[in-house]
């Protein structure tokens, strides 16, 4: 009996810290999960996917945008847009609508 | 003759490369049928041995977007018109940004075409301190690499090395990536079957076919398959597939996961920031800074501005005296019993040369401008922080300097849309940049409105009536122009908002030599292609002025003067009286000539506008270039051409206009009549130096046609709801 709730709640409690684990994971994964245009100056991020392949976004992965790429967002232009970041020891200038086509992983 | 062709990425000294091999053999060229240039020339091996090498527009891949690019790519692969397959690819790879630029050659690694790594921007390398191993580089790619000397007369070994390679000939190993047997979701069977070629071990024709089949398609996903011609089976792959967006973006993502391995070790690591990193990064923290930045931008263009008006000036004015006394000393060496040679040496031949010529200074000022901004890197900035604005009007950032030097003068202004990448929004900055108002429209301004604004009384006490109109004509030029290029983006020249991918290059000291070649050989190009064409143009605008001759005019002039040897004594007032005699004759002349007769055949279409057919010879005069309506007009009024340089109109012409009254003696002039002229002004196309320009630029008389006719049809609308809007407001 009591070994039987002992096993029951060991059960339940891995149950309960694999579920937590998983929560925390999902949790921090969604709140790191953004696209490039909200990052800020000096916010560091790894490319996720991009949300739409037109030219524009495939000539951005061409130049080094690719699933996985670090980028660092540098600063935005002085009238707000658009934004310039590095990626691959290059600096890229892009516009935030093209940017919001990139989900990123933030760090 | 072997050929070979230089291929890499915007700044990574491909021009700079190009420059040293050449030399002074380098010429601007243009494909038949194709707007972009491209440059060749010739290097000299040793032997008598002659490489031809040509150099292509700068690209990112070969996947092209831009006309520019879509050239690039169809050099490469040979199927340029009157240009044959390379014997040699150079691909100009920059040692700074070694993995994003090795992108190209891994795309070029997949054809089978025999290419040399050339690595540039090797001394920025060794400033840095880092160690880079060009034998592992070169084991790696299985092509030759070569590190392009930084100074000019390390070439010799490079020249060396070309000979060799030339000679032995580049054999043509293909490198299909084996990761490309990974891109095979999401594709629809064809691209499956091409996916599965692709993994085979093909070092034969098929595996090149396949290569070209996914150039294809991403091609295809760029939108710019049509442009290439390729073979017909690899466009069919392409069209067989059904998502090359997606084929794309796995092709690049296996393209970077190769580079990757090229290039790991190549290049030491270093911790700490790299000294030519940590330069740029501290000027672009003043000239990029929110504050400091726009501040710094608006000096740049400032100095810009004033180079083009002010400093330019006497430059241009000591042409134009040049040119008078060049005339007065054919004038005086042509005998007097040749009027008809002597008058088509002066006015015809010598005028249309200065009006060439006189461009001249603005020309090289602005592309003396132009490429110290480009090559230190600080057009780009430029760009990045005029974006939003530009953006608004649907044109890319770099259309901003073009577009503000068509306040001097549309001319320089339509060559410097060369910075522009996409054609459809170089034509677009082309077709709107004569409707902002040059500084040729200024005479013209003073003059009408001397003739009908001096005379109101100023409002809330300071203003002139004056001024306020001159503003008033500034921003009718202004939102016209605007407004010009949101139609042509919307119909003619349909494109969307050029999207700005823009990279930003480390700063560099432009090179003295590459800047004046790049002014001196613009200046060629206009001297040799616009001018010729302006030159011509201004023999026939003589011609009409001075065809069919009335004898008897003449005969009534030699009376004229006759009489007043006569009747007076040489001094100050027989000299007044003579002129008089010579202006009068010289406006009837005018009157009974082609253009004169044009000028009263135009009566009927022009007055609803509210000019008359003094009015009319003006405008078809002013043609020529839009000051010339204050000379021409002195002329027909009978006062002798005067001096254009003068500054304000002359007061004796302004009394003549304001004295001028039709047959029911109401007064010609009016404020109404005055500002429909100065409407038409802003928006017609009377500039012949500008649509020769323009046909140069755009490599067709399609363009100047449309643009003529558009700005014509602008400049009569325009007039025609001012002069009668105001009359049935009830102003005169």
């Amino acid at each position: 009996m009591n070994a039987w709730r002992t096993t029951t709640i060991r059960i339940a409690g891995s149950h309960c810290v694999f579920a937590l684990h998983a929560l925390s994971l999902k949790v921090r994964i969604t709140l790191n999960m953004t696209t490039l245009d909200q990052l800020r100056a000096g916010d560091t991020a790894t490319i996720a996917r991009a949300l739409r392949l037109d030219a524009t976004v495939l000539r951005l992965v061409e130049m080094g945008m690719t699933v996985g790429a670090q980028i660092v967002v540098t600063r935005r232009a002085p009238l707000g847009d658009p934004l310039e970041i590095s990626v691959r020891n290059t600096r890229l200038c892009l516009r935030r609508e093209h940017a919001a086509i990139f989900e990123v992983e933030k760090r | 003759m072997k050929t070979a062709i230089l291929v890499g990425n915007p700044n990574s000294g491909k021009t700079t490369l190009f420059n040293a091999l050449t030399g002074l053999s380098a010429r601007v060229g243009n494909y038949p049928g194709i707007t972009v240039e491209h440059r060749e020339g010739g290097v000299d091996l040793g032997d008598k041995k002659t490489l031809r090498l040509i150099d292509l527009p700068g690209t990112y891949s070969l996947s092209p977007r831009s006309d520019d690019e879509v050239v690039a790519v169809r050099g490469v692969l040979g199927r340029l018109p009157e240009t044959p397959a390379a014997d040699l690819v150079i691909v100009v790879v920059d040692a700074t940004a070694l993995e994003r630029n090795l992108y190209l050659t891994a795309q070029l690694r997949e054809l089978p075409l025999p290419v040399v790594v050339a690595l540039t921007m090797m001394d920025t390398v060794a400033g840095d301190g880092l160690d880079f191993d060009v034998a592992m580089l070169e084991r790696r790619l299985g092509v030759p690499v070569i590190a392009a000397p930084a100074v000019k007369n390390g070439t010799d070994a490079l020249k060396k090395k070309l000979r060799s390679l030339v000679d032995a000939g580049v054999h043509r190993p293909l490198a299909l990536n084996p990761a490309w047997a990974k891109v095979n979701d999401d594709v629809t069977a064809a691209g499956k079957a091409l996916v599965r070629a692709l993994s085979q071990p093909a070092q034969n024709l098929v595996g090149s076919e396949v290569a070209l089949g996914l150039l294809a398609a991403q091609a295809s996903a760029m939108g710019t398959l049509d442009k290439l011609e390729l073979p017909v089976d690899a466009q069919r792959t392409a069209h067989a597939i059904d998502r090359p967006d997606v084929v794309a973006q796995k092709a690049v993502a296996a393209r970077y996961a190769r580079v990757a391995g090229w290039v790991d070790g190549v290049v030491g690591k270093r911790a700490s920031e790299l000294p030519s990193v940590r330069f740029t990064r501290r000027v672009d923290a003043v000239l990029l800074h929110r504050v400091l930045g726009p501040v710094a931008l608006v000096g740049v263009f400032l100095l810009l501005f004033q180079t083009l008006f002010s400093w330019s000036k006497p430059v241009m004015d000591g042409i134009s005296h040049g040119m008078d006394a060049l005339g007065a000393l054919v004038s005086a060496l042509v005998p007097a019993s040749l009027p008809l040679l002597k008058s088509l040496l002066v006015n015809g031949v010598i005028k249309g040369v200065g009006n060439v010529v006189v461009f001249v200074p603005q020309i090289a000022a602005l592309f003396l401008f132009l490429t110290l901004l480009e090559d230190s890197g600080y057009l780009a900035r430029a760009a990045f922080i005029l974006d939003r604005v530009m953006a608004r009007v649907g044109l890319h950032g770099r259309a901003f300097v073009p577009l503000l030097s068509g306040f001097a003068c549309a001319v320089p202004a339509i060559l410097a849309t060369r910075t522009i990448e996409s054609t459809k929004d170089r034509i677009v900055t082309i077709m709107v940049t004569p409707l902002i108002s040059c500084s040729a429209r200024l005479p013209v301004y003073a003059l009408i409105i001397a003739c009908v604004f001096s005379s109101g009384p100023p409002l809330l006490g300071v203003i002139a009536p004056g001024a306020i109109v001159m503003i008033a004509m500034y921003a009718l030029s202004i939102g016209t122009s605007i407004a010009m290029a949101a139609v042509f983006k919307r119909t003619l020249l349909k494109s969307p908002t050029p999207p700005l991918v823009l990279e930003l290059p480390p700063y560099r000291v432009p090179k003295p030599g590459a800047v004046a070649r790049a002014v001196l050989s613009r200046v060629k190009i206009f001297l040799t292609e616009a001018g010729t064409v302006i030159l011509a143009i201004t023999v026939v605008l003589w011609a009409l002025f001075t065809f069919p001759r009335d004898d008897s005019i003449e005969q009534a002039r030699a009376g004229g003067i006759a009489a007043v040897l006569a009747t007076t004594q040489p001094g100050p007032a027989r000299d007044q009286q003579l002129h008089q005699v010579d202006a009068k004759a010289a406006g009837l002349q005018v009157e009974q000539s082609v253009a004169g007769r044009l000028g009263h055949a135009l009566e009927p279409v022009l007055s609803p506008l509210g000019f008359d057919w003094k009015l009319n010879v003006g405008i078809i005069a002013s043609f020529a270039a839009r000051e010339v309506l204050v000379s021409t007009l002195g002329l027909v009024y009978g006062l002798g051409a005067g001096d254009d340089d003068d500054d304000g109109p002359p007061l004796s012409l302004r009394d003549a206009m304001m004295a001028d009254h039709h047959a029911d003696g109401s007064p010609l002039y009016t404020p109404l009549v005055g500002l429909s002229l100065l409407v038409f002004f802003v928006l017609a196309m009377q500039c012949m130096s500008t649509l020769a320009t323009v046909r140069r630029e755009t490599q067709s008389w399609r363009w100047p046609i449309i643009q003529f006719s558009y700005m014509s049809v602008l400049a009569y609308v325009g007039s025609l709801v001012v002069y009668q809007g105001g009359k049935l407001l009830g102003f005169q």
